[in-house]
């Protein structure tokens, strides 16, 4: 009995290698989408989609690309989403130049195109949205971000923003008149935490949460006070007393009970009502609606109340470096122009879209991010070694905050820990 | 006299043929598919490399950086990271060899529910650290998890403070690896020849003395086995704190460099080596593993020797 | 009759004792299995319920991992199954070979050659992970489930334990075999291999687990949704939740990870603990 199950496994198994070894590139098993550059004989033309839109983000684009096969039967595009820094920023440079590996069409963020390009990854979209009136530059909002050296390399989808979600019901009920011009100071977060102390609350409400994580919060007040990593793209010039005033904020909201306890789950405080703002972004947005709080979704906490920014980046498509058929070229072309004619849909989860035609639409315009994308500039913090930064940022989180380290020995270890970085590349 | 001396050569030579073609599909397979790239990797520690373009030769300047050049990160991570993972390995390690025997010892009588249990006991090795960090990082939450809720710990963090950290993530490592241990300890007790065991009761031996003076010796080469793969695997962690708190909190600076109370050395190659753009560096990751590579080998062949040192091979 | 009663409470004592650790030790499972039923609100109120057991069971969690169109499940159980039992397959006999050269056989520097082998599977994995994606690169198999096969059949651990099981085949066994005018490999198979069962069952599910729960390797082969085995493809799914806190539906997502190798080891713990016990002599 034993000797049979081993035959019958051993015999699948090698049935199953022999299939997989056989075809050279793209094939695997059947019924796989392929990389390959031909059409599968019947005409159609199949294009690979690489996003790092995973989460509901994905659920939102997955649906979006159903739509557009169903509505295409010559085009097969096939969504592949992965997790941004440890998979699509390390895989791209990889499989650059390698036409069987490489995807047709990627989706990154606007900042990381100058990495991109020094690592020879994408190629300018020039020859794409040349033939495409409707791409042309004037069509998109902040269409600089996507130059690079005198080149285009990108079409762009929206803004990734940092937003606030603000619980309508307890401003309402402690502060209310912090949000009467839809923008909320620092000097506001202060007074709303010792309303609430007054209230004696306080253990249980607390006046801001951080759901859009250290990195993101801590450069939004630096972005928000005027400052950013660099000026000319690559040399640092963030000092670090820019950063000790950025962190200094909420180690100050802390001290005064109005900050999220350590290890808080920032979303989870917000959904129960236990946080009056709750930082996060444009891409929060369906997990605000379906918390079922009475929110409105606001920009940042602000440093100056006359220059409202969010710090927000740009998704873009890009042209990952590889062959590109006549047949494949229109067949991009068409998707990218199709996406940007729809982009309404992918609004819908949240996004301030980049397409002038769709952000000025009536349909925009009923859209609960609609209120933020007008009172909030985009502040994009272009540094060349962005991830590094970010990373620094990532890694000592909220530490100051807690008490584990002082604000001024933070802000030399992140500077710290950039520079050695950077120096050693 | 020359006959003889051709037939004697051809002889022996066909007595090691047999053993060689049976070891060869395993050497050819592991030679190209395991050596082969870690030679590769090796030679990577010699050299800057890019991930894409081809590596450029710099000689020790890695090792240099590492291990001496105090202004910069990679020496202080490299320091840190391998003081932080000695020490788990020096608190890990006995647990996952003393647990798993004592559980053995257990097991190798017969009560009710024993099946169950061996079971039990066993399962989590066959988890993946995904599930296992999530599972654990649910217990741990201050908010909604069970151990706070249950103990009545109010929301004290787990992740972010200094003793409760390294405890969390001694108890889950011991946890996810006791299964596997427990399992080859008790089929090594399952060995111990039962007349030897029967005479000394008869002799008057109690159950203590007996394990300790013959079943232990006995199983000498299966736990000198465990306790080599234990040390070579808590050598090589980085799954559990990566994913528990990612280095835990600072606990002090130096040359405004932070160090980080559980961030261990392996997922500082891991960050150094494997990073989707600038800021990762193979070339020094490899250097780093060459030298935890070095530590590991070594140690564990003086554990080996350590004790077969009686015996013949 | 005392003595046996001594017996009876030392074994009673035992399994109680037992039964407390192993409530204590099944309690991230069970717990983690629990939650995966519960919905988002229950799971955040779990400070004032205190309740494991959900007072609603609901199935939104799996039915959310199940339809996450970008991660086609049963694509990826499929591919983790092809590999896994692949890997299985391949140890079982690349190994039981070397094991039976190392331990029947006698030539020069054998002990050596071994723990040469030995010290050189230690070498951490991070090493070889980039010269490994140039070579499978170069061979056309990235993206391929052989390149996540082949790194893991030639196990050196593996050998280990089926050498130590075979010392305990008496030779003797061996030399009939001969007289009778077996061959080396026919000794190998009708022999040996049979009274290797309970080691080569053990080294089977060691290996079934460990090639199931790889991860870091996977990851880097594998670019494309429908080549991915299930540890990588679950691992994105639950990046993906981390930020909203939902961690009842990576919950679910660890349950159906954990199914088929819970099962594995389920049919196969039989044959393997009985082997333990035979062994021992203790009558099941």
């Amino acid at each position: 009995m034993k000797k049979r199950i081993l035959s019958v496994v051993l015999a699948t198994v090698l049935a199953v290698s022999i299939c997989a070894c056989g075809k050279t590139s793209g094939g695997g098993t059947a019924g796989s989408a392929s990389n390959s550059t031909s059409s599968s004989g019947t005409g159609v033309v199949n294009l690979t989609y690489w996003t790092l839109f995973t989460g509901d983000d994905g659920k939102n684009m997955d649906a979006i690309v159903k739509k557009f096969n169903d509505s295409h039967p010559d085009i097969k595009v096939t969504h592949v989403a992965m997790d941004a820094m440890t998979d699509l920023y390390v895989k791209l440079p990889m499989v650059a130049g390698n036409d069987s590996q490489a995807p047709d069409i990627a989706v990154v963020w606007s900042t990381f195109i100058p990495y991109l390009v020094e690592k020879k990854a994408i190629q300018p979209i020039e020859m794409i949205t040349d033939t495409e009136p409707k791409l042309a530059d004037e069509n998109f909002t902040s269409s600089d971000l996507v130059h690079y050296n005198g080149n285009r390399y990108g079409a762009m989808l929206d803004f990734p923003s940092v937003s606030m979600y603000a619980n309508k019901d307890l401003i309402a009920k402690y502060d209310p008149d912090i949000i009467s011009d839809n923008v909320i100071t620092w000097d506001e977060v202060f007074d709303l935490a010792s309303k609430l102390k007054a209230a004696g609350v306080d253990g249980d409400i607390k006046a801001l949460a951080s759901g859009a994580g250290a990195s993101n919060d801590i450069e939004q007040n630096f972005l928000a006070a005027g400052k950013n990593y660099t000026e000319d793209g690559k040399t640092l010039t963030l000092t670090e007393e820019d950063l000790s005033n950025a962190m200094g904020y909420f180690k100050k909201l802390n001290d005064e009970g109005g900050f999220m306890a350590e290890d808080a789950d920032a979303f989870g405080l917000f959904t129960q009502g236990k946080a009056v703002l709750c930082t996060g972004g444009t891409w929060n947005m369906n997990a605000a609606k379906d918390s079922g709080i009475n929110f409105v979704e606001l920009p940042p906490v602000q440093v100056d109340a006359s220059n409202v920014v969010t710090n927000a980046v740009a998704h873009t498509f890009v042209l990952p470096q590889r062959s590109y058929t006549d047949e494949k070229k229109k067949a991009v072309a068409t998707f990218i122009t199709w996406f940007e004619d729809n982009a309404i849909l992918w609004a819908q989860a949240g996004s301030v879209v980049a397409n002038k035609n769709v952000s000025s639409s009536d349909e925009f315009k009923k859209m609960p991010q609609y209120l933020f994308s007008t009172l909030a500039k985009q502040a994009v913090p272009n540094y060349l070694y962005l991830s590094i930064a970010e990373d620094a940022l990532t890694n000592y989180g909220w530490q100051p905050v807690y008490n584990h380290i002082s604000v001024d020995d933070y802000s030399k270890a992140v500077i710290a820990k950039i520079k050695s970085s950077v120096a050693a590349q | 006299m020359k006959e003889a001396t051709e037939k004697r050569h051809f002889h022996i030579n066909r007595k090691y043929l047999i053993p060689i073609l049976f070891l060869l599909p395993q050497l050819i397979v592991f030679s190209i598919f395991n050596l082969f790239p870690d030679i590769a990797g090796i030679y990577a520690a010699f050299t800057k490399w890019d991930l894409g373009s081809t590596p450029i030769w710099i000689g020790l300047n890695n090792l240099k950086t590492i291990l001496t050049d105090q202004s910069s990160l990679f020496y202080w991570d490299f320091r840190w990271g391998l003081e932080n993972t000695v020490v788990f390995v020096l608190i890990t390690v006995p647990f996952r060899i003393l647990i798993p025997l004592l559980l053995a010892v257990a097991l190798s009588q017969k009560f009710p529910g024993r099946g169950l249990f061996q079971v039990i006991f066993y399962v989590p090795s066959l988890l993946s650290l995904s599930v296992v960090m999530i599972s654990w990082n649910y217990m741990f939450n201050p908010n909604y998890g069970i151990i706070n809720t249950y103990f009545h710990l109010g929301t004290l963090s787990w992740t972010s403070q200094v003793p409760y950290n390294w405890i969390a993530l001694i108890i889950i490592t011991v946890w996810w690896g006791t299964g596997v241990n427990m399992i080859i300890l008790q089929s090594a007790l399952a060995g111990v020849p039962q007349e030897l065991l029967e005479a000394a009761k008869i002799d008057g031996a109690n159950a203590t003395q007996r394990f300790l003076h013959i079943s232990l010796p006995c199983i000498r080469f299966p736990l000198s086995y465990v306790i080599t793969v234990s040390i070579i695997a808590e050598f090589n962690v980085w799954g559990q704190p990566y994913m528990f708190n990612n280095g835990g909190p600072i606990i002090g600076m130096t040359n405004s460099y932070a160090h980080q109370s559980n961030l261990m050395l392996m997922q500082i190659i891991r960050d150094v080596g494997f990073k989707g753009s600038f800021g990762s560096n193979p070339g020094i990751a490899s250097a780093m593993s060459l030298i935890l590579g070095g530590l590991i080998v070594v140690i564990s062949i003086i554990q080996v020797r350590l004790m077969h040192e009686n015996a013949e091979d | 009759m005392k003595r046996r009663t001594k017996e009876q409470i030392r074994k009673l004592m035992l399994t109680i004792g037992m039964s407390i650790v192993a409530v204590f030790w099944m309690m991230p499972v069970a717990a983690g299995f629990f939650t995966s039923f519960k919905s988002n609100q229950e799971v955040k109120m779990f400070s004032e319920y205190k309740n494991i057991i959900p007072r609603t069971w609901t199935l939104d969690n799996y039915q959310y991992v199940l339809n996450y169109a970008a991660l086609p499940i049963q694509k990826l159980l499929l591919n983790s199954f092809i590999v896994c039992i692949a890997c299985v397959v391949f140890t079982l006999v690349l190994c039981t070979l070397s094991a039976y050269a190392f331990e029947r056989f006698d030539f020069p520097k054998k002990e050596t050659l071994f723990w040469i082998l030995f010290a050189l599977s230690a070498i951490p994995n991070v090493v070889a992970l980039v010269p490994q994606y140039s070579m499978y690169s170069s061979m056309g198999w990235i993206n391929q489930l052989p390149s996540i096969i082949a790194p893991n059949i030639a196990d050196v651990f593996s050998i280990y334990l089926i050498r130590q099981f075979m010392k305990g085949i008496p030779k003797e066994l061996d030399e009939c075999a001969k007289i009778d005018g077996a061959n080396e490999l026919t000794i190998l198979r009708k022999i040996i291999v049979p009274l290797l069962t309970p080691v080569l069952t053990m080294v089977a599910i060691f290996k079934f687990s460990d090639v199931w729960n790889d991860f870091l390797w996977p990851s880097i082969a594998i670019s494309t949704p429908d080549h991915y085995t299930i540890t990588p493809a679950l691992n994105l799914l639950n990046n993906a939740y981390r930020d909203t806190g939902r961690v009842e539906r990576s919950l679910a997502s660890c349950v159906l990870a954990m199914i088929p190798t819970l099962i594995i080891f389920i049919i196969f713990r039989k044959r393997f603990l009985e082997g333990l016990d035979i062994t021992a002599g203790i009558k099941g």
